[in-house]
């Protein structure tokens, strides 16, 4: 599985390249205007993932992967690897340029932003997990074009039904609108319900918390995508 | 000893296609030539073996496993080369051979190398630069440098020019010699094989028309042609496949023998048939 994940490693290096940079220069500008900056985050891994993807369907490459001495389970759980370490690349990233800029405003007398927090980044890992879980499975049962469609429909709805059903959940009744303990937190259900999370137990209940619903959306992910990748044909 | 490759009852159903019941088998140290018409079910094989696809019937065994149990210990045995190989082309072939190179137990750099060097394969330029020959070197390289039991070739030379395609042949002879490996060569271009092939396992439709020898085939296999006065119900019976013209017959017959005796005295002509004329005259009946 090691040698699977080097090999996406290089073969995706050349988005490393090619997109960082620009990555860094857009999350720089876009953190000027604060929460928004989360979902720059998020997107620009998202990316990432399904470039690597895509180099594996522009290239015609499954058969020649799949010929290797490698299972089908070891090359889809090689791809949850390469998913995580770039959900992690992304997070470091983004608080490097975050830090960069807290640092930059409190040295103009200006508070550090409420976005650049704990709280933000375990929101992060937990939305960029889900992304990654909805869109793997989607590309090894579907391909690279139908399973693009279909991952994209599902994080779609996602997104509509947690900001439809999550203002209407008991204890939820100061959320929509942020108040002041909202003030600053990036929008969404997800990133407002972990930051409340944190309140409530304290950040390193908090970070276990997500950290291992994290771990289960990929494990259940991986499975039901190694699954599918087993019925295909090449 | 084993053979390297076994189908035993081998069927597997696509929508508008089967492979039906398909049996043949690959003794160590020779090289089988897999023909067959477009759509005969060559490439279906190929998968099969790779595992690219699922059997649904019937046994495989390659080196003496079953791909399905066994299926990183018998991909480490063989090598494939693919019609159009398809790798990374924004990687050199000197990255894709680091790339590789880790998955195989014995993965052999020297002889890469070598190999590299032979082919003249410009190893830092992208993959996606390179002539589909060149592609069909590289991909040759990276399958002779694990020490491959099985060589699995689909439609290798139909991209390289005489002079390598020629050495390719050769080589492959050389590398079955010491009767340890083996040699998998589908192909369209029959020409390739009549002096390589030890045997032939000829497709068509999705189902096997004979495995045997060369000799066998060769020796079994005639083509007659003569006046189409001669054939009557009887004369056609014989043959496995004919074709009539205004002026000649042609048909095609495994039983050369009975071909002989029972044509005996006509005007006709009994050539020996060539690989091309099997998969041309089987089955054609006007």
């Amino acid at each position: 599985m090691l040698n699977l994940f080097i090999k996406d490693i290089k073969v995706g290096a050349i988005f490393l390249w090619a997109v960082v940079p620009l990555y860094v220069v857009t999350a720089l500008q876009v953190s000027r205007v604060g929460a928004g900056f989360f979902w720059v985050n998020v997107t620009c891994a998202s990316l990432l993932l399904v470039a690597v993807s895509m180099l594996d369907w522009k290239n015609e490459a499954e058969p020649f992967v799949l010929s290797l001495p490698v299972t089908r389970a070891m090359v889809v759980r090689a791809r949850y690897l390469t998913a995580v370490v770039v959900g992690l690349l992304s997070l470091v990233i983004g608080l490097a340029i975050g830090a960069a800029r807290g640092i930059s405003l409190v040295m103009r007398a200006e508070p550090w932003p409420r976005w650049m927090a704990g709280d933000v980044g375990l929101a992060f890992v937990l939305v960029f997990a889900f992304i990654a879980s909805v869109y793997l499975p989607c590309y090894y049962r579907w391909g690279f074009g139908k399973g693009n469609v279909a991952a994209a429909l599902v994080l779609a709805a996602a997104g509509i039904a947690t900001d439809i059903v999550g203002p209407a959940m008991p204890g939820a009744a100061s959320a929509p609108g942020g108040g002041p303990f909202y003030e600053g937190v990036p929008r969404g259900q997800v990133t407002q319900g972990v930051a409340r999370l944190a309140d409530r137990y304290g950040m390193a209940a908090a970070g276990l918390i997500v950290l291992g619903l994290a771990a289960v959306l990929l494990w259940v992910s991986a499975q039901v995508a190694a699954r599918a990748c087993r019925r295909q044909e090449f | 000893m084993d053979p390297i490759l076994e189908l035993r009852g081998v069927t597997k159903h696509y929508e508008g296609f089967s492979l039906r019941d398909v049996s043949f088998s690959l003794p160590r140290g020779y090289v089988c030539g897999l023909i067959g018409p477009n759509g005969a079910g060559k490439t279906t094989i190929v998968k099969l073996i790779l595992g690219l696809a699922h059997v649904s019937s019937g046994q495989l065994r390659v080196c003496g496993e079953d791909p399905a149990t066994a299926e990183i210990a018998v991909k480490d045995r063989i090598g494939f080369v693919h019609e159009v190989p398809s790798f990374y082309d924004h990687i050199s072939v000197e990255a894709l051979a680091s790339i590789v190179r880790p998955f195989y137990s014995r993965w052999d750099q020297p002889l890469f190398d070598a190999l590299a060097r032979e082919f003249e394969l410009p190893t830092r330029k992208w993959f996606g630069s390179l002539s589909r020959g060149t592609r069909t070197k590289a991909a040759l390289a990276l399958a002779l440098a694990h020490h491959a039991e099985l060589l699995v070739l689909d439609e290798p030379t139909s991209g390289l020019d005489p002079v390598f395609r020629r050495e390719l042949l050769e080589r492959l002879v050389a590398y079955v010699a010491d009767g340890q490996a083996s040699v998998l060569f589908s192909t369209h271009i029959t020409s390739d094989l009549d002096r390589m092939a030890d045997y032939i396992t000829f497709i068509r439709d999705g189902r096997l028309v004979f495995s045997s020898t060369r000799e066998e085939v060769f020796d079994r296999w005639v083509v007659v042609r003569g006046d189409p006065g001669v054939l009557d119900e009887a004369t056609r019976s014989l043959f496995a496949g004919v074709e009539v013209g205004a002026h000649a017959f042609t048909g095609l017959t495994d039983d050369a023998p009975r071909a002989r005796k029972h044509m005996a005295g006509r005007d006709i002509v009994i050539e020996p048939a060539t690989l091309d004329d099997i998969m041309c005259y089987t089955g054609r009946t006007c």
